[in-house]
C-alpha cells in the first residue's frame, strides 16, 4: 500500500484545484430581473392608468349629459313623452 | 379654364407677387447661410470633422430654412381672404396645388443653390477643382430632395396657415415626414460630398435619385388628391 | 360593375403586397398576409361583444400572459440571458402600434368619403391608443437595450427606430388636433393627416431597412425544445394585447362620442337661454 503516493496525489490535486480557482474566479451572472420588472411595470402602469382615466372621464361626461338633459326637461316640460333636447347625429 | 393655362398663369402670378415683395426667398437664403456659418464654426476647430459633418449641415440648412418659405406660402391668400376663393374658382383645386408647389419649389431651389455656394466657401468643398464631377449629381439630388420636401410641405402649410402657433405646428408635422428622405440622402452623402474610399457603406447618386424620384411621385400624387379636401369649406 | 371593380382593386392590392421586399419567401408572405387578415377579422368580431365584457376579457388575457412569462417560458435565452423576457411585452405593443396606425389611415380615408364625424372620433381614438402602444414599445425597448447592450438607445434596431419616428409623427398629429376648435374642420384636417402619415409608415420602414445603417435587431434565437413554448407565448401575448388595445380603443371612442354629445347639448342649452 503506497500511502505516500496516495498522500502525494491528494496534496498535488488540492494544490492544482486551489491554483485553478485562483486563476479563474467564479463570475456571477449579471442580474437583469430588475430591468424585467421595470418593463412589466411600465406596460401595466400605462395601460391601467389609461383605462382608469378614460373610465373616470366617461363617467363624468355621462353625469354632465344627464344633468343637462334633466335641466332641459325642467325648462321645457312636456306631458307624456319625455322630450329630448335637440341633438343631431353625426 | 384649361388646366395647363390655369397652371402656368397661377405660377406666373405667384412669381410676380414674390418678385415684388422678395421676402420669402431672401429670408430663406439669409437663414440658410446663417445656419451654415454657425455649423462651419463648430467644425472649424477640427478639420477632419469637415468630411463627416459638413454634408449633414448642408441638408440641415436646406430643411430648416425651407420651413421659413413654406410657412409663408399661403400668406398672400390668407391676407387677402382668398383661401375660400380657391375652391369656388373655376379651376381644379389640385391644379392650384400643383402650381403653388412648383412656385415654392422654385424658391427653395434658389435657396439651395445659395446654400451650395455658401457650403463650397465655408466648408472648403473644392467643387471647381477636385470634386468638379460632383456638380451634376449634387444638383440633381438637391433638386429632387427639395421636391420631396415641398410636396407635403405645401399641403401642411395650407392646413396650418390660419392656426395660432401654426408655424411651429408646421415644422412639428413636416419633419417626421422628412425622416425617410433624410435617411436616403445621408446614406448617399459619402458618394456625393467626400471621398468614397473613406466610406464604409454608401449609396450611389443614381440610386438616391431614383429613390427620391419615387418618393416625390408618391407624395405629389397623394397631396394632389388630398388638397381639395383641405381647402373646401 | 362597381363590385367587379372593387374585387379587381382588392386583387391588385393583394398582388402588390406579395411583391413587397423584405420577405424571405412566398410562404412567409402568405403567413404575414393571413395573419393580417385574421387581425382584421378579429377587429370586426370584437365590435359585437359588449364593451365591459371586452375590457375584462382583454385584461384577463394580459394578466394570463404575465403569468405565462413568469412560469411557463424558459428563464434565460442563449444570447441575451434573462433580459429577453421583456420581449414578450415589447413585441405585441410594437406590431399593434404599427397595425393601428395603418388602420387609422383607412378609417381616415373613410371619414373623408362619408363626412361622418363618428369615423373621425374612431380614428383619433385609434391613434391615441397607438401612441400609447408606441410609448410602451419605446420604454420596454430602452429598458431591454440598457440590459442587453449597456446603453438605453441603439440606432441599429430597425423596429425600434421605426416606432420612435412614428411616435414623433403621431404626437404631432395629436398636438395638431388640439389646436383646432371647430369639430368639422378638425375632422377634415385630421383625416388628411391620418392618410398622409399612414402612407409614411411603410416608407419609413423600408427607408430604414434599405438605406439605414447595418441592422442588428434585438431578436431572439429560439432553438430546440423551448422553441414551441416561446413561439406560443409570443403569439398568445400578441393576441392578448391586441384584444386589450381594441377594448381600450372602443372605450376611448365612446368617451369621445360622449364628449361631442355633451358639447352639442351645452350649445343647444345656451341657444335656448338666449
Amino acid at each position: 500500500m503506497n500511502f505516500d503516493i496516495l498522500l502525494n496525489t491528494l496534496v498535488q490535486g488540492s494544490m492544482l484545484l486551489a491554483q485553478a480557482e485562483s486563476q479563474t474566479p467564479a463570475q456571477p451572472e449579471p442580474d437583469f430581473r430588475g430591468h424585467v420588472w421595470l418593463a412589466y411595470g411600465f406596460v401595466i402602469a400605462l395601460l391601467a392608468l389609461f383605462t382608469l382615466f378614460v373610465l373616470f372621464k366617461l363617467g363624468k361626461t355621462q353625469q354632465r349629459i344627464d344633468h343637462l338633459t334633466d335641466r332641459f326637461e325642467k325648462t321645457h316640460p312636456s306631458p307624456g313623452s319625455g322630450s329630448n333636447p335637440p341633438v343631431s347625429e353625426g | 379654364m384649361n388646366g395647363w393655362r390655369a397652371f402656368f398663369s397661377l405660377i406666373r402670378w405667384d412669381l410676380a407677387v414674390e418678385f415684388r415683395r422678395r421676402e420669402t426667398t431672401l429670408n430663406m437664403c439669409l437663414f440658410a447661410v446663417l445656419l451654415l456659418f454657425i455649423g462651419s464654426y463648430t467644425v472649424s476647430q477640427k478639420t477632419e470633422l469637415i468630411d463627416t459633418f459638413g454634408p449633414i449641415y448642408y441638408w440641415i440648412a436646406i430643411i430648416f430654412s425651407g420651413t421659413v418659405g413654406l410657412s409663408r406660402a399661403f400668406l398672400p391668400e390668407r391676407e387677402n381672404g382668398a383661401m375660400a376663393a380657391i375652391v369656388t374658382a373655376p379651376i381644379d383645386a389640385g391644379v392650384y396645388y400643383l402650381a403653388k408647389m412648383m412656385a415654392v419649389w422654385l424658391y427653395v431651389l434658389v435657396m439651395s443653390f445659395m446654400v451650395l455656394a455658401a457650403y463650397v466657401v465655408l466648408f472648403d468643398f473644392e467643387i471647381y477643382g477636385q470634386y468638379s464631377d460632383r456638380i451634376l449629381p449634387i444638383t440633381v439630388v438637391t433638386a429632387l430632395f427639395c421636391l420631396v420636401y415641398v410636396a407635403p410641405g405645401v399641403l401642411l402649410s395650407a392646413m396650418t396657415v390660419g392656426l395660432k402657433g401654426g408655424e411651429v405646428i408646421l415644422r412639428i408635422l413636416l419633419f417626421p415626414l422628412m425622416i425617410p428622405v433624410i435617411i436616403v440622402v445621408l446614406s448617399a452623402n459619402p458618394r456625393l460630398f467626400t471621398d468614397p474610399e473613406l466610406a464604409v457603406t454608401y449609396t450611389s447618386p443614381e440610386t438616391a435619385m431614383a429613390t427620391l424620384g419615387a418618393l416625390a411621385a408618391i407624395y405629389v400624387c397623394a397631396c394632389y388628391l388630398l388638397f381639395p379636401k383641405v381647402v373646401e369649406e | 360593375m362597381k363590385d367587379a371593380f372593387k374585387i379587381l382593386v382588392a386583387t391588385v392590392l393583394v398582388a402588390a403586397l406579395y411583391m413587397l421586399p423584405g420577405f424571405e419567401s412566398l410562404g412567409a408572405r402568405t403567413k404575414w398576409l393571413s395573419g393580417a387578415g385574421i387581425f382584421i377579422a378579429l377587429c370586426f368580431t370584437l365590435k359585437s361583444i359588449p364593451l365591459g365584457v371586452h375590457l375584462i376579457v382583454g385584461w384577463a388575457l394580459v394578466i394570463e400572459t404575465l403569468r405565462q412569462v413568469c412560469h411557463d417560458v424558459p428563464m434565460k435565452e442563449i444570447m441575451l440571458g434573462e433580459s429577453y423576457l421583456i420581449f414578450y411585452f415589447h413585441f405585441p405593443s410594437a406590431i399593434t402600434c404599427l397595425a393601428m396606425f395603418l388602420m387609422a389611415g383607412g378609417i381616415s380615408f373613410w371619414q373623408l368619403k362619408t363626412n361622418d364625424l363618428k369615423w373621425d372620433q374612431s380614428a383619433a381614438a385609434c391613434i391615441e391608443l397607438a401612441v400609447i402602444a408606441c410609448s410602451i414599445t419605446l420604454l420596454t425597448g430602452m429598458t431591454w437595450a440598457q440590459a442587453a447592450w449597456g446603453r438605453p438607445w441603439i440606432w441599429s434596431d430597425p423596429r425600434l427606430l421605426t416606432v420612435a419616428i412614428m411616435w414623433f409623427t403621431y404626437m404631432a398629429y395629436l398636438m395638431f388636433r388640439m389646436a383646432i376648435d371647430d369639430p368639422v374642420k378638425r375632422a377634415r384636417f385630421s383625416s388628411v393627416l391620418g392618410i398622409l402619415f399612414a402612407i409614411n409608415v411603410p416608407l419609413v420602414w423600408y427607408a430604414i431597412r434599405l438605406f439605414g445603417e447595418e441592422s442588428h435587431p434585438m431578436e431572439l434565437t429560439m432553438e430546440g425544445t423551448q422553441k414551441e413554448i416561446m413561439t406560443y407565448t409570443r403569439w398568445y401575448g400578441a393576441g392578448a394585447f391586441f384584444i386589450l388595445y381594441m377594448a381600450l380603443w372602443r372605450l376611448r371612442a365612446s368617451s369621445m362620442r360622449a364628449d361631442a354629445k355633451c358639447d352639442q347639448l351645452e350649445d343647444a342649452f345656451m341657444r335656448q337661454k338666449i
